[in-house]
């Protein structure tokens, strides 16, 4: 019995670290792959030269990988773990299989946010003109950001208010997501060919905007919500069992899914709102973990935030890389190499496993 | 000793009334037996005494103290509660699931302490060999006794059963019936359970109650309980039959 609970810790640490490795070694590589394709220890030695300024690098190399390489590969890290993060919690507190961050409605309602500022101009921090994308790129992310976050209060203040239970907070997110959806597109419908194209390829998403102020926020919300959600790992082992019981094991079950809801939008809108829509990750990572790691929140949350942030990086790293000079939407690259994975786990698994 | 009093309890889902005027008193280690058709308020009265629902009005007393004063962990700490359906979802280990019942008591990890309690329930109920099984994988009958586990590892002074051997064959009905009788002898919890099967409840209960239409209309010792009153909760026609130990068998004709 010790030595079954202790194997299972053991198992699931080494899973981790095993989990850490993959990501570290996929940083060092995804720093050296692209369009000029490095050497690793040329690389590392930048990022040595980081640390400790008595280093000597080619200015060049330390150009590309500083101001180029190192902002994209740690927005793709950051963002990856925090729509697994999200993902898993949401999927835990809705007790549904299929929630995502995006089946909240964060992706169409920010999709919406940036079709104002693209489209009409207009930024919730004022007006910039039909031009504005060119002279200021923040009102795109302020208002995906702010237009996600109005969906999900619409969401939780339905959950707290009406006590909605979890299949009404699903239902109500694919509502909302339609009307986003429509929204968006009666905008782009009166806009204009270079308006709708931008919009466009902001909904693919990319990670190449990324400059190091988005990283460092970005950076600062994942770590905030992810240690409260860690926190909260026990109230979310209880509430698998049911809302009733949990409420009998002395869990606060309405207050937990409403922080959990905002929590799991800020991990989703902030990174969005900078990198636009990536989607599938948010749904993908949390099933692999729970597939590698089991149902127990304090070694799920972290195990989905690494698989995230894995996944993530190595589409992007692919879709930067494949069609070098070209670079694909890693949108794109997400489904086409997350799926297969994804029905080969769920297949292998045979009916079971929901 | 009384461990829970009930004073003018009523509940209402929006308009209608599902409980009305209920009044009850329950020893420490008695196994009280609600019984009663569907929908007469069994589970409505069973997540009273849980705190899930809040009545429009009445007076439950825990401990000689209002059931609204206690703080949501001291409250899990005296009561645990096992729904009618639960269904295994997540792929947990066995052994988790039935840390999940310690929850009023860890704070973050579990202790070794919760580990020797659990495995002594697992023990207890004879299903140590599941340990490491993953939940969703279990039988009915098997997920039944580990949802049974999980709430015993809450070391409850009142255990609230909804259906406790549904899904169970006969033999082990008897079984875990037997063992609740025991955990209330010995243990001296408190079992309140909703049950259908009138033979069980009459052959293991202290006291059985029955309701109809949210209003309880018999409450005593099993051997009171008369054939009039189960044909009228019911509105069927039976005859009892007395065994030579002394318990009642009740059998339903049209």
């Amino acid at each position: 019995m010790y030595d079954f609970y202790s194997t299972l810790t053991l198992r699931r640490l080494l899973v981790l670290l095993a989990l850490s490795l993959t990501l570290a070694v996929l940083f060092i590589i995804s720093l050296s792959l692209g369009t000029a394709t490095l050497k690793l220890n040329e690389a590392l030695n930048v990022l040595y030269a980081i640390f400790n300024p008595e280093v000597s690098v080619n200015p060049l190399i330390a150009n590309i990988v500083f101001n180029i390489r190192l902002p994209r590969v740690l927005i793709a890290i950051i963002a990856g773990a925090s729509f697994g993060v999200a993902g898993t919690v949401l999927q835990t507190i809705l007790r549904n299989p299929l929630a995502s961050p995006y089946t909240m409605g964060v992706s169409a309602s920010s999709a919406f946010g940036a079709a104002v500022a693209i489209i009409l101009g207009a930024g919730i921090v004022g007006w910039h003109g039909t031009y504005m994308i060119y002279t200021n790129p923040y009102a795109i992310v302020v208002n995906a950001f702010f237009f996600a976050m109005v969906c999900v209060a619409l969401i939780s203040a339905l959950a707290f208010y009406i006590g909605a239970s979890p299949g009404t907070i699903v239902l109500s997110g694919i509502a909302v997501t339609y009307l986003f959806s429509a929204a968006t597109s009666l905008l782009q419908y009166f806009g204009t060919t270079e308006q709708v194209a931008a919009l466009v390829f902001w909904i693919f998403g990319d990670l190449g905007k990324a400059n190091w102020l988005d990283v460092e926020i970005t950076l600062v919300v994942f770590i905030a919500s992810t240690s409260t959600l860690i926190v909260l790992s026990k109230n979310l082992d209880a509430i698998i069992v049911g809302d009733d019981v949990a409420l009998t094991l002395g869990v606060n079950v309405k207050t937990t899914r409403i922080i959990v809801l905002v929590l799991a939008a800020l991990l989703t809108a902030t990174p969005t709102a900078f990198t636009g829509t990536i989607g599938f990750i948010g749904l993908l990572a949390p099933h692999i973990s729970r597939f590698i790691i089991g149902s127990s929140h304090r070694y799920l949350i972290p195990s989905s935030a690494l698989t995230g942030a894995i996944l993530l990086l190595a589409a992007d790293t692919t879709s930067r890389t494949i069609l070098s000079p070209l670079i694909l939407p890693v949108g794109i690259l997400t489904a086409f190499m997350g799926t297969p994975l994804f029905l080969y786990l769920l297949f292998s698994r045979g009916k079971g496993y929901w | 000793m009384v461990v829970l009093k009930i004073l003018n309890l009523e509940f209402r889902y929006n308009s209608v009334k599902a409980l009305e005027n209920i009044e009850l008193t329950v020893n420490e280690g008695e196994l009280v037996s609600i019984i009663g058709p569907n929908g007469a308020g069994k589970t409505t009265l069973l997540k009273c005494i849980a705190r899930i629902l809040k009545p429009s009005q009445g007076t439950i007393l825990l401990e000689n103290k209002l059931l609204n004063k206690f703080s949501p962990k001291e409250l899990a700490r005296r009561i645990s509660y096992l729904p009618q359906i639960e269904e295994p979802k997540y792929p947990l280990t066995v052994l988790e699931m039935v840390l999940i019942g310690r929850t009023p008591y860890t704070s973050f990890k579990p202790t070794k302490e919760d580990l020797e309690k659990v495995y002594t329930i697992l023990k207890q109920l004879g299903i140590e060999h599941l340990t490491h099984r993953k939940v969703n994988e279990l039988s009915g009958g098997e997920y039944r006794k580990i949802m049974l586990a999980r709430a015993l590892a809450q070391q409850p002074k009142i255990l609230l059963l909804d259906e406790p051997v549904n899904h169970l064959d006969l033999k082990h009905q008897l079984e875990v019936l037997s063992l609740l009788r025991k955990l209330a002898l010995e243990k001296h919890i408190t079992i309140i359970m909703a049950i259908h099967d009138l033979n069980l409840a009459l052959r293991f209960s202290d006291k059985v109650i029955a309701l109809r239409k949210g209003k309880i209309v018999f409450c005593g010792k099993p051997l009171e309980l008369s054939i009039k009153i189960i044909e009228e909760v019911y509105g069927i026609k039976a005859k009892m039959i007395l065994l030579d130990d002394g318990t009642p068998i009740i059998i339903p004709y049209t």
